[in-house]
C-alpha cells in the first residue's frame, strides 16, 4: 500500500464527488459550447446579408467567459471533497481508515483534479469541434491546447488554495474566509501597493519589476479574469513566467496542504482555527488589506478625514465580524481588541513602503554605460485590436546601439530633474499649461503640440536589473528615437518584415472570396514588397490605411496579430491589378446588368460608396445621374504607372449590392469624382517622416 | 493485544486522558465505563489512530497505530456519531468498506443484513437511529476485523435489538476471537457480556477487573441473631460494607463463599442468607473501598 496514493481511494473519491463533478462538467461544457452553437445556428444575426464579413480569429477569449465559471466552481468541488474535515464524525472516520493521511489527501485531491480535467477536456473538445463549423472563423490548433494548459494551471492553483484553507480551518465560513485570504491577501495588498505606487510615480511600469509577482496579473485565475477587461491574452495564455510561477506555487500549496493535513487533529473539525494564536493571525490578516485601503485612500485624497473615518469603521466591522462569525462568541471580541495595534503597525509599514519605493523610482537615472539594452514596451495595456505583426516583432528586439542607450540615459536624467524640481505631473502632462491657456484664454501656443504620444521603454541594465519608464518626448525627440531604432538592423528587419506564410491563418480582401486567389494575391504582394527599396519599405510600413487593404490574420507563437496592408497601386502595381481583376470578376455580370438598368429606367435611391486606400466618401441619387461617370471610369482603366489611384465603388439600391474596382490615373480619378458629384478628393495621409 | 502506556491526551487546556495505562488481551471483550467526559471516546479514537497521544505510547500487536495502515487494517471503530456516505444505502457502504478494508466479506454482510432484516438497497437516510446503528455494526463486523471498537453502541437500540446486536457481537468474538472494546456510561449495558471491565474517571482508569472475579469476589450476606450484636462480631472477615437494622445485619464480604459459609454458620445465626450481587453493587463497594463515591464517578 503506497504511503502517498491509493488508486482504490482515488476511485472512491471520484464516486464520492460524482454528483458535483458531473454537474460542473455539464454546466461548463454546455455554456462553453453555447457560444459557437448560437453562432452556428443563427449566422444571420452576426453577418448582415449581402456583406462579406471579415474573418474572425477564434482566440482564447472566445472560450473565456463560460470557462471562467469553472474557476468559481473549482473551490466548490474541492470544498465538497474535503467537507469531511468540517464535521467531527466524518473527520474521525477518514482519520481512522487504514490509509496514511498523505494517502487520503493526495488520492482525494487527484479525484478533484480528475473531474476538473474531464470538465476542461470535454468542454474544449466539444467547443473546438463546433467552432470548426462556424463560418468566417479561423483558429490555431494550439488555441485549445493553450486553453487547457492555462485553465488546468488556474484550477490547480485554486484547488491548492482551497485544500490548504481547509486543512487550516474547520468550519465552512472559516474555510471560505481563509481561502479568500490566502488567495487574495497577497494580491489585494500587492495591487493596493502598486496602484498607490503608480499614483505616486505614474511613470514607472511596475509590470517590469520583480514586484510583479505580487500583482493580480501574476495570479493565473485573476489574469484570466483580467483578459476579459484588457483583451490582452498574452498576459495569461503566452506568459511563460506566469505558467511556471503558477505551477510552482500550486505544488507548494498542495505540499503545504498535505503537511497541515497530516498535522491536523481530527477534533479541529467544527472549529475555526486550531488555536487562539492562529485565530488572531487569521483575523488580523483578514482586516489588514482594509487597513492598507485606509492608507491608500489617505494618500490619494490628501488625508480626507471623512473617508478615513468611514473606512476605519468598516475595518473594525470586518475585524470583529470575523471573530463573531468564526467563533460565534461575542465575548471573544474583548480578547481580539488586544491585537488591534497589529493593524496600525501594518498600515504604517504599508504607507512607509509606498513612499520609499516611489522616491527610489523617481530618482532612477543610470548612466548610459550602465545600460545594456532598450526595447519598446507595449505591456498589458496594449489593445489587442492594435496588435500588428510589426509590433509583435519589434517589441522583442533589444536595442544595444550606444546612441540609443545614451539618448535614453539623457532622457532618464531629464525625467529625474523635472520630477525633482516640478513634480511628476509637470513631466507627465507637459502640454497641460498650454491646454489650460488655450481653453481659458483662447491663447494658441505652438509648444502645446510639440509633444508626441507617450512612449514606454523597457530598460535593461548590465547588472540585469530591468525597469520600465513612460517618456514624454517632444515630437522631434520621438522621431529621432524611432529613427535610431530603425538604424538597428534587427529592429529594422522586424519593422519591415512580413509574416511568413506558416504564421498566417487567414487572408482577406474585399469582394475576393476564393482562398486560393487570395493566397496568390498575397504571394504577389510579398514579391512586390520584398523588391522595394529600404526607403520605400519604411514609407510603406509607416503609412496608415483606412480602407482597401489586403488583410491577414495569424499568430506569432501564442500571440495573435492582424495586419491590413494598403493596396497602394504605385508601390504594388501588380498586386493591385490582380486584386482589381479578381474582385471585378465576382460581380462582372451583375455590374453590366446594373449599368443597363441605369440606362433604361428611372432608378432612384442609388448610393455609391467610394473607397481608396486612405479615403472614403459616398453620393446618392438617381442611377442615370451616375451612368456617364461610370462609363468614363470604365474607359479609363489602365495599369498603374506610379501615379495611379486604386478605388472601389459599392452600389446599393433596392435589394441590390455590387462592387467594382478601378485603377485610374490621378487626373482621371479627380475628373471621375467631379463627374460623380463627389468633388475633389482629399489628399493622402503623409507617412511618418524619417529624420536623418 | 492492545497496550497503552502512560497515555496523555490534551485538548487545549483540558486533559482528556492522564497517564492512562492498560493492557487489553487478545480475544477479550473489554468494557469501558465512565461518565460523560471521562475519556472513553478519546481512548477509542487514540487506539483507532484518529488521535495521536500527546504523551505515552499505544501499540496494537506491538506496533504503533498512528499512521500505520497495516495496524489500522485490523481495526474497525464504530463511533457514537456514525458516518455514512451522503445519500448512500448499505450496498454502497459495503462497496466503500470493501475499498477501505481488504478483508471485507460480502457473504458475512449478506448474512448479517438478513439477520437484522435490513433492506440493503434502502437509503440510509430513511433508517431510524437504531437501524443506522445496526447498519454500522453490520458493516464493521463484515470487515472481519481483529479489533473492534464500539462507542456507546447500544444507545438508541430497543431492548430486543440490543440483545440481538449483543448476541451477534459476542458470537463474532467467540468464533473469530475478535478483541472488542465497548464503551458505555451504563454498567448494566456491559455486565452481561464483558470479560473485563474498566472504569474511567477524569482521564484515568480508576478500577479494572476481570468480570468473573468481580462477581465472585464479593458476597452479600444477610445474617441475624436472637441476642444483641455489633460489627465487632464479624472481626476477622474482610468486610467491604456493613449495615445493621435491628437484629439483622447486611454484610458485603470479600472472599470465597465455600470458605465463608461454615465460618458464619458456626456463629449459630437465627438467619443466614447469601444474596446475589449485581455488578453495579460490586462496583459501588469496590469503588468505595478505593475511596471514590460511585455516584460521583458514574452519574
Amino acid at each position: 500500500m503506497s504511503k502517498f496514493f491509493s488508486f482504490k481511494l482515488y476511485l472512491e473519491g471520484i464516486k464520492k464527488s460524482r454528483l458535483q463533478g458531473i454537474t460542473i462538467s455539464a454546466i461548463v461544457t454546455a455554456l462553453t459550447a453555447l457560444i459557437p452553437l448560437v453562432r452556428l445556428l443563427s449566422p444571420t444575426v452576426y453577418y448582415e446579408q449581402g456583406y462579406e464579413p471579415s474573418i474572425e480569429i477564434i482566440s482564447p477569449s472566445h472560450f473565456a467567459l463560460p470557462m471562467l465559471l469553472l474557476l468559481f466552481l473549482t473551490p466548490i468541488l474541492t470544498l465538497s471533497m474535503f467537507s469531511f474535515l468540517n464535521k467531527r464524525n466524518e473527520s474521525d472516520f477518514y482519520h481512522s481508515i487504514p490509509f496514511t493521511r498523505p494517502c487520503v489527501y493526495f488520492s482525494f485531491l487527484a479525484s478533484v483534479l480528475t473531474w476538473l480535467t474531464v470538465t476542461l477536456a470535454a468542454s474544449l473538445a466539444l467547443t473546438t469541434v463546433l467552432w470548426c463549423f462556424v463560418p468566417y472563423t479561423a483558429f490555431s490548433v494550439t488555441t485549445p491546447l493553450l486553453l487547457f494548459g492555462t485553465y488546468f494551471l488556474a484550477t490547480l492553483l485554486l484547488t491548492g488554495f482551497t485544500a490548504l484553507a481547509m486543512t487550516l480551518t474547520g468550519t465552512l465560513i472559516s474555510n471560505l474566509l481563509i481561502f479568500a485570504l490566502l488567495f487574495g491577501f497577497v494580491r489585494i495588498s500587492g495591487a493596493l501597493f502598486v496602484v498607490c505606487l503608480e499614483n505616486q510615480f505614474p511613470l514607472m511600469i511596475t509590470e517590469l519589476t520583480p514586484g510583479r509577482l505580487l500583482l493580480p496579473e501574476f495570479n493565473m485565475p485573476l489574469a484570466l479574469l483580467l483578459v476579459l477587461f484588457t483583451g490582452d491574452e498574452s498576459s495569461a495564455f503566452s506568459n511563460a513566467p506566469l505558467w511556471i510561477y503558477t505551477a510552482v506555487i500550486s505544488i507548494l500549496l498542495i505540499a503545504a496542504g498535505c503537511f497541515f493535513y497530516t498535522k491536523r487533529r481530527s477534533e479541529m473539525a467544527g472549529k475555526s482555527a486550531p488555536n487562539r494564536i492562529l485565530q488572531h493571525i487569521y483575523r488580523c490578516a483578514v482586516a489588514l488589506p482594509m487597513t492598507f485601503l485606509i492608507v491608500f485612500y489617505a494618500l490619494e485624497t490628501d488625508f480626507d478625514s471623512q473617508g478615513i473615518i468611514i473606512l476605519t469603521v468598516l475595518t473594525l466591522i470586518v475585524y470583529y465580524l470575523y471573530e463573531i462569525l468564526t467563533t460565534k462568541r461575542l465575548k471573544n471580541c474583548l480578547k481580539a481588541s488586544l491585537f488591534l495595534p497589529v493593524l496600525l503597525v501594518g498600515g504604517l509599514l504599508f504607507g512607509g513602503g509606498v513612499t520609499i519605493a516611489s522616491n527610489v523610482a523617481a530618482s532612477y537615472a543610470p548612466d548610459a554605460d550602465e545600460l545594456k539594452s532598450v526595447s519598446i514596451y507595449r505591456g498589458s495595456s496594449y489593445y489587442y485590436s492594435d496588435r500588428s505583426y510589426q509590433n509583435l516583432k519589434t517589441q522583442a528586439v533589444e536595442i544595444t546601439d550606444p546612441k540609443v542607450l545614451e539618448f535614453v540615459a539623457d532622457k532618464l536624467a531629464e525625467m529625474k530633474a523635472i520630477v525633482s524640481d516640478k513634480g511628476v505631473d509637470a513631466y507627465q502632462y507637459p502640454n497641460r499649461r498650454h491646454e489650460i491657456a488655450y481653453y481659458e484664454g483662447d491663447v494658441y501656443d505652438e509648444d502645446a503640440f510639440a509633444y508626441a504620444d507617450p512612449i514606454t521603454l523597457k530598460i535593461t541594465e548590465k547588472s540585469g536589473r530591468v525597469c520600465g519608464r513612460t517618456f514624454r518626448l517632444t515630437t522631434a525627440d520621438y522621431s529621432r528615437l524611432i529613427t535610431l531604432f530603425i538604424e538597428t538592423k534587427e529592429y529594422e528587419d522586424a519593422f519591415l518584415s512580413l509574416p511568413a506564410k506558416d504564421e498566417i491563418l487567414e487572408y482577406g480582401l474585399p469582394d475576393v472570396y476564393d482562398s486560393d486567389t487570395q493566397e496568390k494575391i498575397w504571394d504577389c504582394f510579398a514579391n512586390e514588397y520584398n523588391a522595394l527599396t529600404r526607403e520605400k519599405k519604411v514609407e510603406y510600413m509607416s503609412s496608415r490605411s483606412y480602407g482597401l487593404t489586403l488583410d491577414v490574420w495569424g499568430t506569432v507563437g501564442v500571440s495573435s496579430f492582424y495586419n491590413g496592408y494598403p493596396l497602394d497601386p504605385n508601390l504594388l502595381p501588380q498586386t493591385c491589378a490582380m486584386a482589381v481583376n479578381a474582385a471585378n470578376a465576382e460581380y462582372e455580370t451583375g455590374f453590366r446588368d446594373m449599368l443597363a438598368t441605369f440606362n433604361t429606367s428611372d432608378v432612384t435611391g442609388v448610393r455609391i460608396n467610394l473607397y481608396t486606400v486612405y479615403y472614403y466618401t459616398y453620393v446618392s441619387g438617381f442611377g442615370a445621374d451616375y451612368l456617364a461617370a461610370l462609363k468614363f471610369a470604365e474607359g479609363c482603366q489602365a495599369p498603374a504607372d506610379g501615379n495611379s489611384v486604386l478605388f472601389r465603388l459599392t452600389f446599393e439600391y433596392d435589394v441590390y449590392y455590387f462592387s467594382r474596382y478601378y485603377l485610374l490615373s490621378e487626373a482621371d480619378f479627380s475628373s471621375f469624382c467631379i463627374q460623380l458629384g463627389m468633388g475633389q478628393p482629399d489628399g493622402y495621409e503623409k507617412p511618418l517622416e524619417i529624420v536623418e | 493485544m492492545i497496550h497503552a502506556e502512560n497515555v496523555t491526551m490534551r485538548f487545549d487546556e483540558f486533559t482528556a486522558l492522564n497517564k492512562l495505562t492498560c493492557t487489553i488481551p487478545d480475544g477479550c471483550i473489554y468494557g469501558l465505563i465512565g461518565s460523560n467526559g471521562a475519556g472513553k471516546s478519546t481512548f477509542l479514537r487514540l487506539i483507532s489512530g484518529v488521535y495521536r497521544p500527546a504523551e505515552g505510547n499505544i501499540t496494537v500487536d506491538g506496533a504503533p497505530v498512528w499512521e500505520n495502515p497495516a495496524a489500522k487494517a485490523d481495526i474497525v471503530y464504530v463511533p457514537d456519531d456514525l458516518y455514512f456516505l451522503p445519500q448512500s444505502n448499505m450496498n454502497r457502504m459495503a462497496s466503500f468498506y470493501k475499498t477501505l478494508y481488504p478483508n471485507f466479506s460480502y457473504e458475512r454482510f449478506r448474512n448479517l443484513t438478513a439477520t437484522f432484516k435490513l433492506d440493503p438497497a434502502a437509503n440510509l437516510n430513511t433508517f431510524s437511529k437504531g437501524m443506522r446503528r445496526q447498519a454500522a455494526t453490520i458493516l464493521a463486523l463484515s470487515t472481519l476485523p481483529k479489533y473492534l471498537f464500539f462507542d456507546e453502541t447500544f444507545d438508541g437500540l430497543d431492548p430486543v435489538m440490543r440483545n440481538l446486536v449483543k448476541q451477534v457481537i459476542y458470537s463474532d468474538v467467540m468464533e473469530r476471537k475478535t478483541t472488542t472494546i465497548i464503551t458505555s456510561h451504563s454498567l448494566r449495558e456491559l455486565e452481561d457480556g464483558c470479560d473485563q471491565l474498566a472504569l474511567l474517571h477524569q482521564g484515568g482508569i480508576v478500577f479494572e477487573s476481570d468480570v468473573q472475579n468481580l462477581k465472585t469476589s464479593l458476597i452479600k450476606v444477610q445474617i441475624g441473631f436472637r441476642e444483641p450484636f455489633t460489627r465487632e462480631k464479624f472481626e476477622g472477615l474482610d468486610t467491604a460494607s456493613y449495615t445493621q437494622v435491628g437484629s439483622v445485619a447486611s454484610l458485603i464480604v470479600r472472599g470465597d463463599r465455600e470458605e465463608l459459609a461454615p465460618r458464619l454458620s458456626a456463629m449459630k445465626p437465627a438467619l443466614l442468607d447469601f444474596l446475589p450481587l449485581t455488578l453495579e453493587e460490586v462496583f459501588i463497594y469496590e469503588m468505595e473501598a478505593l475511596g471514590y463515591a460511585f455516584k460521583d464517578v458514574l452519574m
